[in-house]
């Protein structure tokens, strides 16, 4: 299998014959093996420490709320590949969030809310494209105004929260009606089943199909992507579009939820995200991450989010553990980086 | 920052000021002795127990290939490198230096090829960087620091406003800027790498009248060029390194351009070059009139199963051609086809749809991706080869790359390795191997400097590929500073001077002497005698 | 310099057009450009709005404005060494509860004053260790101590502000104060300001920012320490965003936990860059930053004297940073063109 470029050495010839040995080292030398570790270090104590977490019940909602972050985090992890960013993806909850809303109390039709939800996230990740490569503005600045400019789209918009007036039945199952029912587990949430799609598609996309390795060749050396004759700004415009469009499913979601479109709504969502996505493994120097380890980023905030809440622990922890991972995230990756001689 | 009084110097108004500058060793004196020196680098011997002496006073010239070890000598004067045995001995007492700040603490300046300014920064900052003149009240004492920065460039003929800022000099301006900056530090010892490179004749005129100048000073000089011409104008000795040994120190009066080439090649070229007779076809690639991004009035054409070559100083502007051929420099003129087409100007998708190749010149800028694995590098430019619709098949790409990695014998655990971790030669073969991945697309390839900086093992492979694309049909446009190699695959050669090429030589006809004149006066003489003529 | 080589147009043709000369001044002094950017902003809301034109509006400004200003220049430094700092939008938090709670933990106002300030050489210290001594990247870096920072003030105030008890009426008025006219808070950020310029153009440590931040390899080269200095940068960013803190909280007597939240961090940096700085280092001076943080502030200020609502003036807000950026973008290319002029 052609996995993304990590920053782990390729394992030996003594390696290659025990696989064994080779997992091992998967496990303890690549971002994505240690973020499982932990995972599973970090559930088996919950669930020693709580009876409720491991509930189907637990689990199931645990997946829910952290759908929508890994929605967004899945466009983020190609964004960031291609060496750009988006600090859009926070306002676009709230500015989405009311539009589509309103137009779903319009039209009474989930299809219309959604179109609207969708159409507005390809408008504004053409913006942010356009901006960027086109008047050659760093993404971090472009973005960055467009968090406010968006915000303050939602708010001009509304100056309150749009209402779900007509409660239609298929909309408030997107946030959180079930799927399926998974024999002998339980009752699977559409969040979490439209995560996994997503995820499934974009992993598939990202590993796969020639986008995919472009993708990858543009952030890690655009020029010599363009002269390798991979239409460098054409790439990038898509990875801008899939972010927000994802933001926008995103927001959807979240309005079902909550069952009102909150123009206050995703504060802080950005950097959740971002900070998800680096945990993940990937490089603000492009060319470096992937999807597994970013998914896995993304769980182990959750769960250990949920943990604290489980275990009745001041809510209030839950910000402070959340940067102390990406710290020592940070960190790990530092020290391995000067192990290998790197810089 | 011990040194920041005297650099401050000379009777400036600065209040700290204590001395004046210290003496310059005397005329003659050993002010740089090195023993034994050994360094090597996984799998290469870089330096190989050499001796390497400069005295007081004189221009000391230091000559051999690229790989030959002259940059590992200089980084280790510059204490970028520490070396892995060998003494180092400075006005006769052994010295450690472990970073740049001890061997500037020894008044030795190297002056780069990549020049180290602070773009930003004006010229009389540039000039003091890391030890300001101050006021008494500990602020940076710009009065003092603009007069000694005036005085210095007046020393070396220059009138720059101290107070522009260094990103806006042209290169010519910012070298002496460097060299401004040794002397601001009173360099007993300074090191040029290559100092002419970007500079036109008028110019190399004043640096050389620099030199001569701090030579009367007593101040030592180590001259690193490929230009014999220049070699012959200045230099009072020179060293000649092959393979990281130290071949000969000889004086340079005393020397030949034949000898010294010797020496530098010191191999048998034919066992490098396996040139075979050529079989040569209908003209594909065909550039007539091309300017733009340096170029005047480039024509020239290459046919199908013939090497071409284009030999040039640095500087000339070999590597801009196939970048402008190719789209990746602007063209702002003329006209490109191949096998009849028109190739659009700075669009490379458009040539490379068309069947050009370009294998640019600096792999880390614009040819390798360095955090992809080696099979995605390869496959890089020929991916829609092995997908359907945009879907790769894994496996028939993973196959193709591989035979290339055994053909090639690149030295790599896996496919799947960052081709961030392989030697230099092995990621130039990776980025042969992405070109010859698209060989049935292909119908011109240009090579620009592919054997720079890897071992002779490795070009020698490469050579023998060159020839047999050649031999498959191929068009080859191969560009190099380097004569041996151009002379060894080229059955013709174009040679270039300041964007314009100034001569056209058969294989037959071409010769050292003739390359050389042709690059560095602009025509070729009907016989030899280069360094006589370009030396006068 | 084979660099030199690829270098296209490194002789463009030079036709002086009259106009793009006469536009050299304010293309050669970035402060010119800026400064008339923000008397347009000025002169635009004189004319649309009767109560811009009185002279209390301005001071009032400059009152508002002052913790900007102040943790813009700490943050501008080290923005120029090419570093990001994060952490101050909950620095701001962090200082101002420190300082309020140390006041009803000791019944002293000088020590909760000074508790409040130490804050930010503390935590710029474990800044600047992390980056410089542990080599992890500054952006990441920051952004986890961002939350970190905020979840330690969460968990410490049970997300309640903290109100001062005793009262002291001294800190209160400070902030309200004139002195000869000039609001007090305004006149610690103009001599702050003053300082941080006179240490940029005229003390070597100073000159060395750019040098360490324009060209690194240079700056090793010449025997600076770059990381001794970079760290040290770390501090002082940390503590002007100490003292911008307290001052927050001097303006109700009150440490406000959710101070900052809303991207103070993102406006000190758009404001920055708006104001000339490049976020790759080694370009940009103090005072440009600081007519950034200027025009902003005089946005923000004049539609709300408008009476446009907050929220609308993040989209304006948005729309003026993009176009400073961009207007940074063409005078580069003209002082690029102006070379030719000249030779």
């Amino acid at each position: 299998m052609e996995r993304a470029p990590a920053l782990d050495i390729e394992p030996t010839a003594r390696e290659r014959a025990n696989p064994l040995a080779g997992a091992v080292r998967w496990l303890f030398r690549t971002q994505e093996g240690i973020l499982l570790v932990v995972l599973i270090a970090l559930c088996l104590l919950l669930a020693r420490l709580s009876p409720v977490f491991a509930s189907e019940r637990n689990i199931f909602v645990l997946l829910s709320q952290m759908s929508m972050t890994a929605i967004v985090a899945i466009g983020m992890t190609l964004l960031i590949v291609a060496r750009e960013i988006d600090l859009s993806v926070g306002s676009m909850q709230a500015f989405v969030g009311v539009v589509a809303m309103q137009a779903l109390n319009a039209t009474e039709h989930l299809l219309a809310g959604l179109a609207v939800a969708l159409l507005a996230g390809v408008a504004v990740g053409l913006v942010n494209a356009g901006l960027t490569l086109k008047l050659k503005i760093n993404s971090f600045i472009v973005t960055l105004a467009m968090f406010s400019i968006v915000r303050g789209l939602a708010y001009t918009f509304t100056a309150a929260s749009v209402q779900n007036h007509h409660k239609l039945e298929s909309f408030r199952a997107i946030g959180t009606g079930f799927a399926f029912t998974l024999p002998g587990i339980g009752r699977v949430p559409w969040p979490v089943v439209i995560a996994a799609a997503i995820f499934a598609l974009f992993a598939v996309i990202l590993n796969k199909t020639t986008f995919g390795r472009a993708v990858y060749a543009v952030g890690g050396n655009p020029r010599a992507a363009e002269l390798s004759g991979i239409r460098v700004d054409l790439i990038k415009t898509l990875c801008f579009v899939i972010t927000s469009v994802l933001a926008a499913l995103a927001a959807f979601i979240l309005i079902s939820r909550m069952n009102s479109g909150q123009n206050n709504a995703g504060f802080g969502f950005e950097l959740q995200v971002i900070g998800a996505v680096l945990l993940g493994g990937a490089s603000l120097a492009g060319g470096q991450g992937t999807l597994l380890g970013t998914l896995l980023a993304v769980l182990l905030l959750g769960t250990l989010n949920n943990g604290i809440v489980l275990l009745g622990i001041n809510s209030s922890w839950q910000v402070a553990v959340n940067g102390l991972v990406i710290v020592i995230a940070v960190l790990l990756d530092a020290r391995r980086r000067r192990s290998l001689g790197q810089d | 920052m011990a040194r920041r009084d005297e650099a401050a110097g000379e009777g400036t108004a600065v209040s700290d000021t204590r001395a004046s500058a210290p003496p310059v060793a005397a005329p003659g004196r050993v002010v740089l002795a090195m023993e034994g020196i050994r360094k090597t680098f996984p799998g290469v011997v870089a330096l190989d127990d050499v001796d390497f002496e400069v005295r007081a006073g004189e221009v000391h010239a230091l000559l051999g290939e690229n790989g030959a070890g002259k940059s590992t000598l200089i980084k280790i004067v510059a204490g970028l490198y520490r070396p892995d045995a060998g003494v180092i001995r400075v006005d006769g007492e052994p010295v450690e230096f472990r970073n740049p700040a001890d061997s500037l603490e020894r008044r030795i300046k190297v002056v780069y090829q990549e020049l180290d300014l602070v773009p930003g920064l004006s010229v009389a900052e540039n000039v003091f960087l890391g030890g300001y003149p101050r006021t008494s009240h500990g602020l940076v004492d710009f009065a003092a620091m603009r007069r000694r920065t005036t005085e210095l460039l007046g020393e070396l003929g220059l009138t720059i406003d101290p107070d522009r800022p260094v990103g806006e000099l042209r290169v010519a301006q910012q070298q002496l800027v460097e060299i401004a900056r040794a002397l601001s530090r009173h360099a007993q010892l300074i090191v040029m790498d290559e100092p002419t490179s970007a500079l036109s004749s008028g110019e190399v005129d004043i640096l050389f009248g620099v030199i001569a100048r701090l030579q009367e000073r007593g101040v030592a000089i180590v001259y690193v060029s490929h230009k014999l011409d220049e070699i012959y104008r200045i230099a009072d000795r020179v060293t000649v390194f092959r393979d990281g040994k130290r071949v000969v120190t000889e004086a340079a009066a005393a020397t030949t351009p034949r000898q010294l080439v010797a020496w530098m090649v010191g191999r048998d070229l034919q066992d490098l070059f396996p040139k075979t007779a050529p079989e040569i076809g209908r003209p594909l690639l065909e550039a007539r009139g091309v300017s733009g991004s340096g170029l005047h009035g480039i024509d020239l054409t290459v046919r199908a199963g013939e090497v071409v070559g284009i030999f040039g100083l640095m500087g000339a502007g070999i590597n801009t051609v196939g970048r402008v051929l190719f789209g990746a420099s602007e063209r702002a003129g003329g006209t490109v086809a191949l096998d009849g087409q028109a190739i659009r100007p700075n669009t490379p998708r458009d040539a490379i749809a068309k069947g050009l190749g370009l294998l640019t010149e600096s792999r880390k800028d614009d040819g390798l991706v360095l955090p992809l694995s080696v099979r995605a590098n390869m496959t890089l430019a020929s991916l829609s080869r092995f997908a359907n619709l945009s879907w790769i098949h894994g496996r028939e790409e993973a196959r193709a790359a591989g035979q290339w990695v055994d053909r090639l014998s690149i030295k790599t655990p896996s496919l799947a390795q960052p081709v961030r971790y392989l030697s230099g030669g092995n990621q130039q073969k990776v980025l042969m191997a992405r070109w010859l991945l698209r060989q049935h697309n292909l119908k011109v390839l240009m090579l620009a400097e592919p054997t720079r900086g890897i071992d002779v093992g490795s070009k020698a492979e490469i050579y023998r590929l060159i020839d047999e694309m050649a031999h498959g049909g191929m068009g080859i446009l191969f560009m190099s500073t380097e004569i041996p190699e151009i002379l060894g695959i080229a059955d013709r050669i174009l040679v270039m001077r300041e964007g314009r090429i100034t001569a056209e030589l058969t294989r037959a006809e071409a010769t050292q002497e003739r390359l050389v004149a042709a690059a560095a006066v602009g025509r070729a003489p009907a016989s030899a005698g280069v360094a006589q003529e370009a030396g006068d | 310099m084979a660099a030199v080589q690829g270098q296209p147009g490194m002789r463009a043709p030079a036709r002086v057009g009259g106009w793009r000369r006469a536009l050299l001044p304010v293309v050669r002094h970035e402060e010119l450009l800026l400064l008339l950017l923000f008397l347009a902003v000025v002169a635009f809301f004189m004319v649309v709005e009767p109560s811009a034109r009185s002279t209390t509006a301005y001071l009032n400004l400059l009152r508002d404005i002052s913790p900007n200003l102040i943790a813009g220049v700490g943050l501008t430094l080290l923005l120029l060494s090419g570093e990001f700092d994060l952490s101050i939008g909950s620095m701001l938090a962090f200082s101002g509860v420190a300082t309020v709670s140390v006041f009803n933990a000791t019944d002293s106002m000088w020590l909760g004053i000074l508790a409040g300030l130490l804050t930010g050489p503390l935590v710029g210290a474990v800044n600047g260790y992390l980056v410089c001594v542990q080599g992890m990247n500054s952006l990441m870096t920051t952004l986890g101590m961002m939350f970190v920072l905020r979840g330690i003030v969460y968990v410490w105030t049970n997300k309640t502000p903290v109100v001062d008890e005793n009262k002291f009426t001294a800190f209160t008025a400070f902030y309200q104060s004139d002195v000869l006219g000039v609001p007090a808070p305004g006149l610690i950020a103009l001599a702050l300001i003053a300082l941080g310029h006179v240490m940029l153009t005229r003390t070597e440590f100073g000159r060395n920012i750019y040098a360490i931040g324009g060209n690194p390899t240079a700056a090793r080269v010449s025997g600076i320490a770059v990381n001794r200095n970079k760290f040290l940068l770390f501090v002082l960013s940390g503590t002007t965003a100490a003292i911008a803190g307290v001052l927050v909280a001097s303006q109700t007597g009150t440490g406000y936990f959710d101070a900052g939240v809303q991207g103070f961090e993102l406006v000190v940096i758009a404001s920055a860059v708006l104001g000339g700085v490049s976020l790759n280092g080694g370009e940009g001076t103090l005072v440009g930053s600081m007519l950034g943080v200027l025009t902003l502030g005089m946005t923000g200020k004049g539609l709300r004297l408008m009476n446009v609502h907050i929220t609308q003036q993040l989209v304006v807000t948005g729309i003026v940073m993009l176009i400073a950026v961009y207007l940074h973008g063409v005078r580069k290319r003209l002082l690029i063109e102006s070379r030719s002029w000249e030779e």
